[in-house]
C-alpha cells in the first residue's frame, strides 16, 4: 500500500485573541489517499474549516498551530515560509469555498482571473495557456467557453460561477483539492451538478479531494470516506458505506438519527441535547461525554483514542465495541 | 439559502464593553492619553474658574502693568496685551469651548438623526425630500451662513454656534440615513413590522438606538472638529467677542505678536491641537470598542 | 401528528389566495415574482412552499402576511379580503399571523433583552398594565425550552438554537392562527434542527396552529408538512398531500427537485433529472416555463405543446401543472432495469 497523499497528524490550534485563548483543533489525524474523495463533516465551530485552513497555512492572525505536522505526497507543510506556501497553494492544492461571488474579484472578467492565477505558477507560451484554460472550463461543465471568459462575475449565475471557480482551482492541475462547503449556498438542482462534477473530474483526472461539509447528505453521496470532527477531535473515520450502516461514536450516530430524510418520513428526530464545550483544550476525557446517552465514568476520566473497529473503520469511543453499539 | 452558514473563525465570547475600554486604554498609550485629555478638558471646564491662579483675569479683567510678560514662574504660560493671565484665560476658556461644541454636536445630532433615520427608514418620496433639503444645507458654504447669522443676530459665540449646528446636521442626517438604510434591510425590523409594532415604535425602538454607534463615534470626532471651527469663526471675528476667553479668539489676538510675544497665540493654539487630537483618538477607539458584535 | 387534511367543501380555509402576482421593476424590466398564484391554507395543517431560489415562494409568503402589496390578486383571511382591513381590523390580521425568520439571531434586535423581545408583541398589541407582563414572558419561554436565566441575555449571548426558540416565543405570544417559517432551520446545525423541528411539531398540537412553510430542505418539509405546493418561477406547478408529492410526483420538475436531494438515508449518486440554472423571471419562457430544463419533453416524440401553451393550472381537479403528468411515472420505470 503506497502512502496516502496528504497526512494530517496530530494537528492541534489554538486561537490566541485578547478575549483569552480557546482550542480550534486538539489532534487531528487524518489521511486523504491518492484517488479518493474524504469527506470532513461536523457541526459549527467543530473545526473542520480550520483543518482546511491549516493544510494551506491559511490559518486566521488569531490562531496558532501548537503541534502536529501537515504533510503532502511526503513533504512537510506545516513551517514553510509564506512563499514556499503560495507554491504550493494553487499549484499541488485546488482549493473552492463556500460562496462563489465572493471567491472571484467583480471588477475583472473570469478569462483575465483564470489566466492570472495560471500565471502565477506556470510559465506556459500565451496559446498553450489559452489552451488550457479552455479546455479546463469546458471540462468543468461552461461549453459556453468564449462567454465565460468574457463575462465578470455577476454576469454568472451561482451555479456557472462555482463551476468557474472548479476549474480556476484545478487549472494547475493539483494532486489534492480541498473543498470547503462548496454546495452549501446553492439550490439542491444545482448542487446535485456540482456533486457530480466533483465525482467525475475526480475520475478521470484522478486528483484526491477533501470535502469539507457540515451535509451528511452531501457527504454520502460524493465521497468514499468520511471523517467525523467533534470539538476539534476526530470521533470516527470509516468507508462511507460503512460508516452510514454501522456509526460507532454515539456522536455520529446521534447526528445521523438527528437528519429529517426526503426518502421516508422518520417518525420522531432524535436530537442531540447541550451544546458544544467552549474550550475543548481543558477537557480531559471525551469531549462529547456531557451530550452522550451512553456515558461512564471513565469517559469523563480519559480521553479515548482512535480505535480500530473493523477495517478502516475507527472511532473515538471507550464503548464503540460493537457488543455496546448495538 | 443557507449561505455563510458556517464562519471560518471560532467566535470567542466577547468581553463587556467597560471591560474592552479599558483593556483598549491600557494597551495603547495614544488612547489613554486621549482619554486623560479629555478627563482634564471636562475638568477644566467645570471647575475652571476655581483652578486658575487669577480667575477674574481668565474672565477678562486688565491687569495692565503687567502686559506682555514673558512665561515665568508666576506666569506659566505669560501675559497677554491687558497683563490678564494666559494660563488662567486657557483654563477658563475650556468652558465655552466645552459648551459650544456640546451645543452644536447636540443640536445637529437632534437635527440630523431623527430626519435620516426616517429617510432611510421610511425610502420613497419622504427620503428625497429630507435628502435635497439636507443637500442644499451642505452645499451652502458655512463661512458665509456665519457671516450671514453674524450679520443678522450679533456677533457671540451662541450665535456661531447656531451657524455650525445649521452647517453640521446635514452630515449626521446622511450617517443616519445610510445606517438606517441597511438597518431597514436587516430581518430584525422586518420581524418588527411583522409583529405589528408601527413606523414610529420602530423607529424609536430598533432604528435610532441601532444606529447610534456610528453617530457617537462621529459626534466624538466632531466635538473636537467644532472646537476648532469655533476657533476659526472667532479668529475671523465671526465668533466669540472680547473680553470671552475663547481660545479662536486668544489666538486672532496675539496674531499681530506672533514674532515677538509668541506666547500670546502658542498657548490657546496648543490647547485647541490636544484637545481635538484628543477627541480623534478617542473617537477610533470608540469605533473599534462600541460595535456590539465586534465584527469590523 | 394528525392525519393530512383533505380539502374538501366542508373545510374553509385559514387563508384563501386567489389569482395573486407579484411584479417588480427592476432595471427597467417587470419581474413577475409570483406570476398567478391560487392557494388555500387550510385551518390546522402544514403547508410547504418548496422550490429553488428566485421560484417566488417567499414572496408570496411575505404578499400573504401584507408585508408587500401584491399587483394583482387577493388574499382573504377567514374570508375576509387583507387589503380592505384598515386600522383596528389590519392590527388584528397582524396578530393571527406571525413570522419565523430564517437568520435567528439577525431577526432579533441585537440591542434588546430577552426579556423586552418577548414582550414587545405583548406590549405592542396587548397594551396591558404595568408589570402584568412577565408571568406571560416566562411562561412563553417556558413553552419554548428556555428559562428564567435566559431572561436578561441578549441575542448574541444566545446560540443560534436558543435565538430561534426566542422567535418563536415572540410569534406565539399574539397567540397567532397561522406561523409563516421561512426557512426556520437553514442556519441551524442538524442536531439543533432536530431539536427545533419537534419543537415545532409539538407546538402546533399543543395551539392548534397552522404553519405556512418554506424551506429548500426536503427532508425538513417531509418531515414537518401535511400538504406540499411546488413552485417553479413564480408559478405552483404541484399540489398535493405531502406522501403523495414525495412517493408519486407527477410534475417532471418535482422528480427533478426530489431526485437532486442529496439523501443521508439513500446510498451512492442517482441520475441527474435537471440541468443547468432556472430561467431568470425577468425573461420567462414560452409555454411551460420548465420546458428548457425538463427531462421528461427530451424523451416524448409529441412535446411541441410545452414550448407554446402554458399547461393547465393546478387546482382542485389537477394536481399538476404538466401537459404529460401522467407520463412522468411510465418514463421512470424505463430506466429501472
Amino acid at each position: 500500500m503506497t502512502a496516502p497523499l496528504l497526512s494530517v497528524d496530530d494537528l492541534a490550534v489554538r486561537f490566541v485573541t485578547p478575549d483569552g485563548t480557546t482550542t480550534g483543533l486538539d489532534g487531528v489525524s487524518l489521511e486523504v489517499r491518492r484517488g479518493e474523495i474524504v469527506g470532513l463533516v461536523g457541526e459549527t465551530g467543530c473545526g473542520k474549516t480550520l483543518t482546511g485552513l491549516a493544510i494551506l497555512g491559511l490559518l486566521p492572525r488569531s490562531a496558532r498551530v501548537v503541534r502536529g505536522s501537515v504533510r503532502l505526497d511526503g513533504d512537510e507543510l506545516l513551517g514553510l515560509t509564506a512563499d514556499r506556501l503560495r507554491e504550493v497553494r494553487g499549484a499541488r492544492v485546488g482549493m473552492v469555498f463556500q460562496n462563489p461571488a465572493s471567491a472571484f474579484n467583480p471588477v475583472f472578467t473570469i478569462g483575465s482571473q483564470m489566466r492570472y492565477v495560471l500565471a502565477a505558477h506556470e510559465r506556459l507560451p500565451k496559446a498553450e495557456a489559452e489552451q488550457r484554460i479552455r479546455e479546463t472550463l469546458a471540462e468543468a461543465g461552461l461549453p459556453e467557453v468564449e462567454r465565460v471568459l468574457r463575462a465578470h462575475p455577476h454576469q454568472l449565475s451561482g451555479g456557472m460561477l462555482q463551476r468557474a471557480m472548479i476549474a480556476s482551482a484545478l487549472l494547475c492541475r493539483p494532486q489534492l483539492l480541498i473543498a470547503d462547503e462548496p454546495t452549501t449556498a446553492l439550490d439542491v438542482t444545482i448542487e446535485a451538478q456540482i456533486l457530480r462534477l466533483i465525482r467525475r473530474l475526480q475520475e478521470s483526472r484522478g486528483f484526491s479531494v477533501l470535502f469539507i461539509t457540515h451535509d451528511l447528505g452531501v457527504v454520502r453521496s460524493v465521497s468514499d470516506r468520511v471523517v467525523v470532527l467533534y470539538a476539534g477531535r476526530v470521533a470516527e473515520t470509516a468507508p462511507t458505506a460503512d460508516l452510514f450502516a454501522r456509526p460507532a461514536h454515539p456522536y455520529a450516530r446521534g447526528l445521523m438519527a438527528a437528519v429529517p430524510h426526503a426518502s421516508g418520513r422518520r417518525e420522531a428526530l432524535a436530537s442531540i441535547p447541550g451544546a458544544v464545550p467552549p474550550d475543548v483544550g481543558t477537557i480531559e476525557g471525551c469531549a462529547f461525554a456531557d451530550r452522550c446517552p451512553l456515558v461512564v465514568d471513565r469517559c469523563r476520566a480519559e480521553r479515548p483514542l482512535l480505535r480500530e473497529l473493523a477495517v478502516g473503520h475507527r472511532a473515538a469511543c471507550h464503548l464503540a465495541d460493537a457488543g455496546a453499539i448495538l | 439559502m443557507a449561505v455563510e452558514v458556517l464562519r471560518p473563525v471560532v467566535d470567542l465570547p466577547r468581553a463587556g464593553i467597560l471591560r474592552r475600554i479599558r483593556r483598549a486604554i491600557m494597551t495603547d498609550p495614544l488612547a489613554l492619553a486621549g482619554v486623560a485629555v479629555i478627563v482634564l478638558l471636562a475638568a477644566l471646564a467645570v471647575f475652571g474658574p476655581w483652578i486658575a491662579p487669577y480667575p477674574e483675569q481668565g474672565a477678562g479683567q486688565s491687569n495692565v502693568p503687567a502686559r506682555m510678560l514673558p512665561p515665568s514662574l508666576e506666569h506659566p504660560f505669560g501675559t497677554d496685551g491687558l497683563g490678564r493671565d494666559m494660563l488662567s484665560r486657557v483654563i477658563v476658556g475650556a468652558r465655552p469651548a466645552v459648551a459650544v461644541s456640546l451645543l452644536v454636536v447636540g443640536l445637529a445630532m437632534l437635527i440630523g438623526v431623527p430626519l435620516g433615520a426616517i429617510a432611510g427608514y421610511r425610502r420613497g418620496r419622504l427620503d428625497a425630500l429630507i435628502m435635497r433639503v439636507t443637500d442644499l444645507f451642505l452645499a451652502f458654504p458655512p463661512l458665509l451662513l456665519a457671516m450671514v447669522i453674524v450679520a443678522a443676530l450679533g456677533p457671540g459665540l451662541e450665535h456661531a454656534a447656531l451657524a455650525l449646528a445649521i452647517s453640521w446636521w446635514p452630515w449626521y442626517a446622511r450617517l443616519a440615513r445610510g445606517t438606517a438604510t441597511s438597518l431597514r434591510e436587516r430581518s430584525f425590523v422586518e420581524a418588527a413590522r411583522s409583529i405589528g409594532v408601527g413606523d414610529l415604535t420602530i423607529l424609536r425602538r430598533h432604528v435610532i438606538p441601532n444606529l447610534l454607534t456610528p453617530i457617537l463615534v462621529q459626534a466624538t470626532i466632531d466635538i473636537g472638529t467644532v472646537i476648532l471651527a469655533a476657533g476659526s469663526l472667532a479668529f475671523l471675528g465671526l465668533g466669540a467677542s472680547p473680553p470671552t476667553p475663547d481660545w479662536g479668539l486668544m489666538v486672532a489676538e496675539g496674531r499681530t505678536y506672533i514674532l515677538d510675544q509668541w506666547w500670546l497665540s502658542a498657548f490657546p493654539g496648543s490647547a485647541i491641537f490636544v484637545v481635538v487630537l484628543a477627541f480623534n483618538v478617542v473617537g477610533d477607539l470608540l469605533l473599534d470598542v462600541l460595535d456590539p458584535r465586534g465584527t469590523r | 401528528m394528525t392525519a393530512p387534511v383533505v380539502a374538501t367543501a366542508a373545510v374553509v380555509p385559514l387563508v384563501s389566495v386567489r389569482g395573486l402576482e407579484m411584479a417588480f421593476h427592476v432595471d427597467g424590466r417587470v419581474v413577475r415574482a409570483v406570476a398567478g398564484v391560487d392557494l388555500d391554507i387550510l385551518p390546522g395543517e402544514v403547508h410547504a412552499l418548496v422550490g429553488e431560489s428566485g421560484s417566488g415562494k417567499t414572496t408570496l409568503a411575505r404578499c400573504i402576511l401584507r408585508l408587500i402589496v401584491p399587483t394583482a390578486g387577493t388574499v382573504e383571511v377567514e374570508g375576509r379580503d387583507i387589503a380592505r382591513l384598515r386600522g383596528g381590523e389590519l392590527r388584528e390580521l397582524r396578530r393571527s399571523m406571525q413570522l419565523v425568520f430564517q437568520d435567528p439571531e439577525g431577526s432579533l434586535d441585537p440591542r434588546m433583552s430577552v426579556r423586552d423581545l418577548v414582550a414587545e408583541p405583548i406590549r405592542t398589541h396587548l397594551r396591558p398594565a404595568r408589570g402584568g407582563i412577565g408571568p406571560a414572558v416566562v411562561e412563553l419561554l417556558d413553552g419554548v425550552g428556555l428559562a428564567r436565566r435566559h431572561l436578561d441575555r441578549r441575542p448574541h449571548e444566545l446560540s443560534g438554537g436558543q435565538c430561534q426558540r426566542v422567535a418563536i416565543a415572540r410569534a406565539l405570544a399574539l397567540k397567532p392562527r397561522l406561523i409563516v417559517l421561512d426557512e426556520p432551520t437553514s442556519a441551524l446545525d442538524v442536531s439543533v434542527q432536530a431539536q427545533i423541528l419537534n419543537l415545532l411539531l409539538e407546538l402546533r398540537a399543543r395551539h392548534g396552529l397552522t404553519y405556512l412553510l418554506i424551506s429548500h430542505d426536503l427532508g425538513v418539509v417531509r418531515h414537518l408538512s401535511d400538504r406540499v405546493s411546488v413552485m417553479y418561477l413564480g408559478r405552483i406547478v404541484e399540489r398535493a398531500a405531502a406522501d403523495e408529492v414525495f412517493e408519486d410526483a407527477r410534475h417532471p420538475y418535482t422528480r427533478a427537485l426530489l431526485a437532486s436531494v442529496p439523501d443521508a438515508a439513500a446510498a451512492g449518486p442517482r441520475p441527474t433529472l435537471i440541468r443547468g440554472d432556472p430561467p431568470s423571471p425577468a425573461d420567462p419562457p414560452t409555454g411551460c416555463a420548465f420546458h428548457p430544463r425538463c427531462w421528461l419533453r427530451d424523451r416524448l416524440p409529441d412535446a411541441a405543446i410545452c414550448a407554446t401553451t402554458a399547461p393547465p393550472p393546478v387546482d382542485g381537479g389537477n394536481r399538476a401543472a404538466c401537459h404529460f403528468a401522467d407520463r412522468v411515472a411510465p418514463a421512470l420505470a424505463e430506466d429501472r432495469p
